[in-house]
């Protein structure tokens, strides 16, 4: 059993690592970088006073440091005012996906998506979200939501059936 | 999706780290750390002594306040011979317990009621507790209880008034709202919950297990006529079996919205028992339209009796002579036991480490949210925005 300075020094030896999981996993989850260096430190700092309760026999402090970092960023979402835009962005995307068609590969095409879009699909495909947790987290529409799947998703798919096929 | 699924992790490794940002995060780390404890014994021996005297004074002074009465105060409970007061003794212990790491909650709703104001607590299936307290229909203080996974819901920050947050020790949650300088007015009380609190609450499980399971006729011949009576109203309803959360299957049964005597704004009523054939325990909540006003708590089969009996006793059970009718026990009576142990914490604006409270501030605390409780706004010290 460690004690707690033991669990500090541990935790001090991986944070170099640790420290650019979380501040990658936030920063691709929060429309501002700044914000998202606010939550990192919170969850650094938060992580770091609960070390008493950390049980290496359940985990790595990664997979628990990422686990707070998903609670933090669903209370992010939610306690704020914070939405997203996706109505008044679909002639953009659309424009995006057109003008980038047979031009840039797979990658490029989700990388020219607006940043906000880019959030959607990580908090859909990557993190695996419902829709309705995914709405209710961002404030949005519902049905507005399931229509920019819906639109994207089909954009995606032909693109990966394109890709598959070349 | 897999390929996105894919791409979109490789794209996250890609981001670049801000390395200034990295290492000042390092800094802060670094000096929270704490020394090595061969480094501190030298200086520990005589704190050591001193705590060991003055842990031995007052031994015999504070032990009917000391973390164990509570857990023995529930034993004995146990022991006693089965009446109805002793199910809904246990239930109001079970309002303020809640199991640290499990993200489960196990109760759910009460109220101490004075006239028209109100001291409602409600959970969700997630675990979250929150108080509200109402005055005239007027929500003006609030506290949220959250457990060591779960988050205060955005209702927390409605409201004028002063504000509180009871949560478990280090919460994330908790500190993250304090440090949120939105929330500047809220103030943090850390339950201080022991092992024992968690042995309580697996106790009480048991115990509420035993009782729903039991065939053993709890009820004497006059409560067996009194659930008989009831069941004979035409106001309520029997729903049938369903799945409450910490109360596990239970038989349901709702009073009518047009039970004589309900405000005709009230919407919402529900009204629960478990085992009617053992023992019942009700829960009537009630909201007008806008959600406000809600109210709620938890009687026996003999109170819903009276209730069924007295039209109008829901909206004013006092003006009907119900005074005992609202559980007086509902204080949070052991509460301080655990949380004056470890104090409040504050936060003032623009901090991002809250501050403690010492013991005597907590008292404070805790003495203005009983005063509240009771109705003793001006003990109470908070003003109500009309």
């Amino acid at each position: 059993m460690q004690s707690t300075s033991e669990k500090q020094q541990a935790f001090l030896e991986v944070y170099p690592v640790m420290f650019d999981r979380v501040y990658r996993y936030v920063v691709r989850r929060t429309p501002q970088v700044e914000e998202a260096k606010d939550l990192v430190a919170d969850i650094m700092i938060r992580a770091f006073e609960r070390l008493p309760q950390f049980d290496a026999e359940k985990g790595s402090y990664e997979q628990w440091i990422i686990g707070m970092a998903k609670f933090a960023l669903i209370d992010y979402w939610r306690r704020g005012e914070r939405c997203v835009l996706i109505e008044g962005d679909v002639t953009q995307e659309e424009n995006i996906m057109n003008r980038i068609d047979d031009e840039l590969s797979f990658e490029h095409r989700i990388a020219s998506l607006p940043d906000e879009h880019k959030i959607l699909l990580r908090l859909r495909y990557v993190d695996d979200m419902s829709l309705l947790t995914i709405a209710e987290m961002t404030h949005t529409n519902p049905s507005t939501l399931r229509s920019f799947f819906s639109r994207t998703h089909k954009r995606l798919r032909t693109i990966i059936d394109e890709q598959t096929y070349e | 999706m897999n390929n996105l699924k894919h791409w979109l992790n490789t794209e996250e490794l890609s981001t670049n780290v801000d390395q200034e940002f990295k290492e000042g995060l390092y800094r802060r780390l670094v000096k929270k750390a704490r020394p090595s404890w061969r480094l501190l014994i030298p200086m520990l021996v005589p704190v050591f002594a001193l705590v060991a005297l003055v842990v031995t004074v007052s031994f015999s002074l504070l032990s009917p306040l000391s973390n164990a009465s509570f857990l023995k105060r529930v034993q004995a409970a146990y022991e006693e011979t089965a009446t109805s007061m002793r199910v809904a003794d246990l239930y109001r212990h079970t309002i303020v317990i809640m199991n640290p790491g499990s993200g489960e909650t196990v109760t759910e709703t009460w109220t101490n009621i004075d006239g028209t104001v109100a001291y409602v607590e409600m959970a969700d299936g997630g675990g979250v507790l929150e108080r509200h307290l109402v005055k005239d229909g007027i929500r003006y203080a609030e506290a949220a209880f959250v457990d060591s996974l779960d988050q205060p819901t955005s209702s927390y920050y409605s409201g004028p008034g002063p504000q509180y947050m009871m949560t478990m020790p280090n919460n994330a949650a908790a500190i993250a709202h304090l440090g949120d300088p939105a929330n500047s007015a809220v103030q943090c009380i850390e339950m201080t919950w022991k092992d024992d609190a968690a042995v309580a609450v697996e106790a009480l499980r048991n115990e509420l297990s035993e009782l729903t399971s039991s065939s053993t006729a709890l009820l004497d011949a006059d409560r067996v006529r009194k659930l008989t009576d009831l069941l004979a109203n035409p106001y309520v309803q029997d729903v049938g079996e369903q799945t409450l959360d910490g109360l596990g299957n239970v038989h349901v049964y709702r009073l009518q919205e047009s039970y004589p005597g309900f405000d005709e704004e009230i919407t919402n009523i529900t009204e629960y028992s478990f085992d009617a054939e053992t023992y019942m325990l009700v829960a009537i909540s009630t909201a007008d339209q806008l959600g406000r006003g809600k109210v709620s708590w938890h009687t026996t089969v003999d109170e819903v009796v009276a209730l069924s009996a007295l039209p109008g006793a829901i909206a004013n059970p006092e003006a009907h002579g119900l005074k005992s009718f609202v559980p007086d026990v509902v204080q949070l009576e052991h509460l301080p036991e655990y949380e004056l142990t470890e104090g409040c914490y504050r936060n003032a604006d623009g901090q991002t480490a809250p501050e403690k409270l010492s013991n005597e501030e907590t008292a404070e605390v805790y003495k203005r949210i009983h005063a509240a409780q009771e109705g003793r706004w001006d003990e109470a010290n908070m003003k109500i925005e009309e």
